[in-house]
């Protein structure tokens, strides 16, 4: 009975994989797609959806050799003692970056929206506490916020129908005129909006259910945060024009600020209380699977104190990036790019690897 | 302001009991506080600590959110609606009940018939 | 080692009380302006007046609203809100701006550079309407006719009742933004203008827009109707009255007034033909026919014929218009480009709108006559 309620449930497995995919980057994500694909942008993230269906698919078969197994405990077993350690740490290093990242985005758009005079470091702060408190209890319960907060989902979908009455479909013509090229590009800055399913090799184990269950959940959850971008892009391409858009770098927020209700006047601020959720979120999620890393670096069992070491680190991390050693601009660029390494390249790296040596849990423990 | 008031007065008889309510006063304090510094982003993020709280209380290892979240849709039947009470033949899921069905009639007055 | 963690914490978090609030934007600090307007100033820069409400009394006695307004010049629409500060008690505040006026003579070079601030500012209201008035903005949000106490509501509510009657697509600040800056597509803004007798505004059309810059033309409010239909907006009403061929001498006889109830259009392009086609399908119900006698199907056809000759023959003049002024409300452009960008590529829209032949065909269906017939 015990062990029944220390694993997830498929549903909160779902939701722990959409709430930490859609974050800091729904909001610019329409913007970041027009840049470089123009109004073909949609067609880049159904291409990328797939292409990520494929590596979780990889991530599934990886995780069927070794099904008790997260990621930092496969690569100690594939890789031994010292290059495991190594990549493992190299994972935390990065989990930690992605934090850092997130929290100077966050403080940067609310500086931006909501409240200029406050010190970046004070909404930072308030953030970063909440997240530690989210992210030092279990998983399970990490599943449940979750779980309640995805309702919210519900808000935001709404609060974007408002502005159908004013879509002009033609914005999104003419197709695929540029050529390919664009559209390769904008692969790269939607698959970079979709990274975060990697916490997926890091949670399978600890999910009850069948193999295929999982996987019909994963892929079920991808596709959900594929689809949620894809209405987001869609309302925002066809609201913008496509030369008005280019200016314009958080068209959801600034499509919301021209609609007002009858109580409620500024509807963007609304739904930036409840993007703070969907962020919080997935920056607790990182914070979660750094603590992870560093437990298993240490050898521990104490995962809250690791917590607290890794906010510490975030914070200082962002406090001397803010000092203007590195624009955030290219501070974001690296950490995301980077992405690519962690998220797709390590774990089929690793997959290979475990073809190669032709590993299976049983043998597992010989080696 | 005067809404405001409105809607506060008329949402404190929503409380049922007193013990409640007094809770609910204490953990306005703090929600005001943020409030007023912070604004829409405040009281953003008081709530989620707030959530956050709520969702790691375990009595007696039944989750304090029980049906909503985990989500057992099962037992939502008597969270926000309540169904007819043959309908309610289960019991909730969260305390890990040995049998989870209830087995004697719910429905009383079928005895009273006989 | 948890209990350091509590003590700073706490200490944390008592420390950013006593700092206060940052963004304290409290309303006794701050001279709310709910209506402005632009115009060309004298040495080059703009003239602007704001309005400002003041609330005095109440308490027991009933509160008065009041319109303060003030004028300034100055070289950008924000310098103007810096030499306001200085004129006025407390800061300007323009978040809760409800209407923009734009003199004709500003409105005709780049309508941009006004605009930019209140785009750009996260505070800023992007629900406020914006027009154009005939001469002086600042002669027209001046205007205060006896019954109206608010002067920005007065204007508000000009332009929303142009809008439930489909004398205007209702588009405010952010919704004209995209047809600012998107090439192939223009917009309209009302046209106010100031009338002496019993000191009031009117709306008096639309004035067409072409890139950034007023045009100049203005579409009659006669025809503003039809205009907005075409474009494809519809409020809650849109009544348009025709004359008919003569039946009595009466004069007030010879007139049919109909309402839009649902408007399709269709696009057709032959642009290697240079030629458009477009197919405006109007559903109507009769409101006024004083003639009578639609019972009889002849009655109605003839009454259909009528008005699709009618309608057609405004619908061309108001194009040609609009090719005059090479303005492209319709957004013809954009489409074109949309479904038809190979032979798009090959014009130069800028330049052959104005010699496209473009030909509306409207289509009337009598769909409902009324109580009686």
């Amino acid at each position: 009975m015990i062990m029944k309620n220390n694993l997830l449930s498929l549903n909160q497995f779902f939701f722990i994989i959409i709430q930490t995919q859609i974050g800091i980057g729904v909001i610019s994500l329409p913007y970041d797609l027009h840049q470089v694909s123009k109004q073909n942008g949609w067609i880049s993230l159904i291409i990328s959806i797939f292409l990520i269906q494929i590596i979780i698919l990889i991530f599934w078969l990886m995780y069927n050799r070794f099904p008790t197994l997260n990621l930092y405990d496969m690569q100690m077993i594939i890789y031994g003692k010292w290059i495991g350690q190594s990549i493992n740490f190299l994972y935390v290093l990065y989990f930690v970056f992605v934090g850092s990242l997130i929290l100077i985005l966050f403080s940067n758009l609310i500086n931006l929206w909501v409240l200029p005079h406050t010190p970046y470091w004070v909404n930072m702060l308030f953030l970063l506490l909440s997240c530690v408190y989210l992210s030092s209890s279990h998983i399970t319960v990490i599943g449940r916020i979750y779980t309640f907060l995805s309702t919210f989902f519900i808000i935001l979908f709404v609060l974007l129908l408002n502005a159908i009455p004013e879509l002009k479909i033609y914005y999104l013509f003419p197709i695929a005129k540029e050529g390919i090229m664009p559209i390769l590009k904008g692969v790269n800055q939607s698959v970079l909006a979709l990274l975060g399913f990697v916490v997926i090799l890091f949670v399978l184990p600890v999910v009850k259910g069948t193999a295929k269950q999982k996987l019909k959940t994963m892929s079920g959850a991808i596709w959900f945060v594929g689809f949620f971008y894809l209405f987001v892009v869609f309302i925002s391409f066809t609201f913008f024009s496509t030369e008005e858009i280019k200016v314009v770098p958080q068209p959801v927020l600034y499509l919301l600020k021209s609609f007002e209700f009858a109580v409620v006047s500024r509807i963007d601020l609304l739904f930036l209380t409840i993007w703070i959720m969907s962020v919080a979120t997935s920056f607790s999620t990182f914070l979660y699977l750094a603590s992870l890393g560093t437990m298993q670096l240490f050898k521990s069992k104490k995962r809250t104190k690791f917590v607290w070491v890794n906010a510490t680190l975030i914070f200082l991390l962002v406090i001397v990036i803010d000092s203007k050693l590195i624009t955030i601009q290219t501070y974001a660029k690296y950490v995301s790019n980077s992405g690519y390494i962690f998220s797709i390249a390590l774990p089929i790296l690793l997959y290979l690897v475990m073809l190669l040596l032709k590993k299976r849990h049983k043998e597992g423990h010989s080696s | 302001m005067v809404v405001i008031i409105a809607l506060t007065a008329i949402a404190s008889f929503v409380v049922p009991s007193n013990e409640m309510s007094n809770t609910l006063r204490i953990l306005t304090f703090p929600l005001i506080l943020l409030a007023g510094t912070f604004g829409f982003v405040g009281i953003a993020i008081g709530f989620l600590v707030l959530l956050i709280h709520l969702s790691r209380l375990e009595s007696l290892g039944a989750p304090y959110f029980a049906p909503v979240s985990p989500l057992f849709v099962k037992d939502l039947k008597d969270t926000f609606l309540r169904l007819p009470i043959y309908k309610l033949n289960t019991r909730p899921k969260d305390v890990n009940a040995q049998k989870s069905v209830i087995v004697e009639r719910s429905r009383e007055w079928d005895d009273n018939e006989k | 080692m948890k209990k350091i963690i509590v003590k700073l914490l706490t200490f944390i978090i008592i420390l950013s009380m006593l700092t206060g609030c940052w963004d304290e934007r409290p309303f006794k600090n701050a001279k709310i302006i709910v209506g402005v307007s632009f115009d060309q100033g004298k040495n080059e820069n703009i003239e602007s007046t704001v309005l400002i409400p003041t609330v005095q009394g109440g308490g027991i006695h009933s509160e008065t609203e009041k319109l303060q307004t003030v004028t300034t010049e100055a070289n950008t629409p924000l310098d103007v809100r810096n030499h306001l500060d200085i004129m006025v008690s407390n800061s300007i505040d323009p978040s809760k701006l409800q209407v923009i006026l734009l003199g004709e003579e500003l409105a005709k070079k780049d309508i941009y550079p006004i605009l930019d601030v209140f785009y750009r500012n996260a505070y800023n209201n992007l629900n406020a309407m914006i027009a154009i008035t005939e001469g002086s903005a600042t002669e027209v949000i001046n205007t205060q006719p006896a019954n109206e106490a608010n002067q920005s509501k007065y204007l508000v509510g000009i332009i929303n009742a142009a809008t439930n009657t489909t004398l205007y697509s209702g588009e405010n600040l952010q919704m004209i933004c995209a047809e600012l800056f998107e090439p192939g597509e223009d917009f309209v803004l009302p046209y106010l203008s100031k009338s002496d007798e019993n000191n009031s505004v009117r709306f008096s059309g639309l004035a067409l827009f072409h890139d950034k810059n007023f045009t100049g033309e203005v579409i009659r409010h006669e025809d503003a109707v039809l205009l907005t239909l075409m474009d494809g907006h519809k409020g809650k009403q849109s009544r348009i009255t025709r004359q008919i061929p003569k039946k009595k001498d009466y004069d007030v006889y010879n007139y049919v007034t109909i309402d839009v109830l649902k408007n399709k259009k269709d696009i057709k392009y032959q642009l290697d033909q240079n030629k458009i086609t477009i197919d405006l399908n109007f559903s109507v119900r009769i409101l006024e026919y004083p003639p009578n006698q639609l019972k009889e199907i002849k009655n109605i056809k003839e009454l259909t014929k009528t008005l699709e000759e009618e309608l057609t023959k405004e619908a061309t003049s108001i194009i040609k218009k609009l090719q005059e002024a090479n303005s492209d409300i319709l957004s013809l452009g954009r489409k074109a480009q949309a479904y038809h960008y190979n032979e798009w590529k090959q014009m130069n829209w800028e330049k052959d709108y104005k010699n496209l032949e473009i030909i509306p065909n409207v289509k009337v269906t009598i769909k409902d006559i009324g109580i009686i017939d």
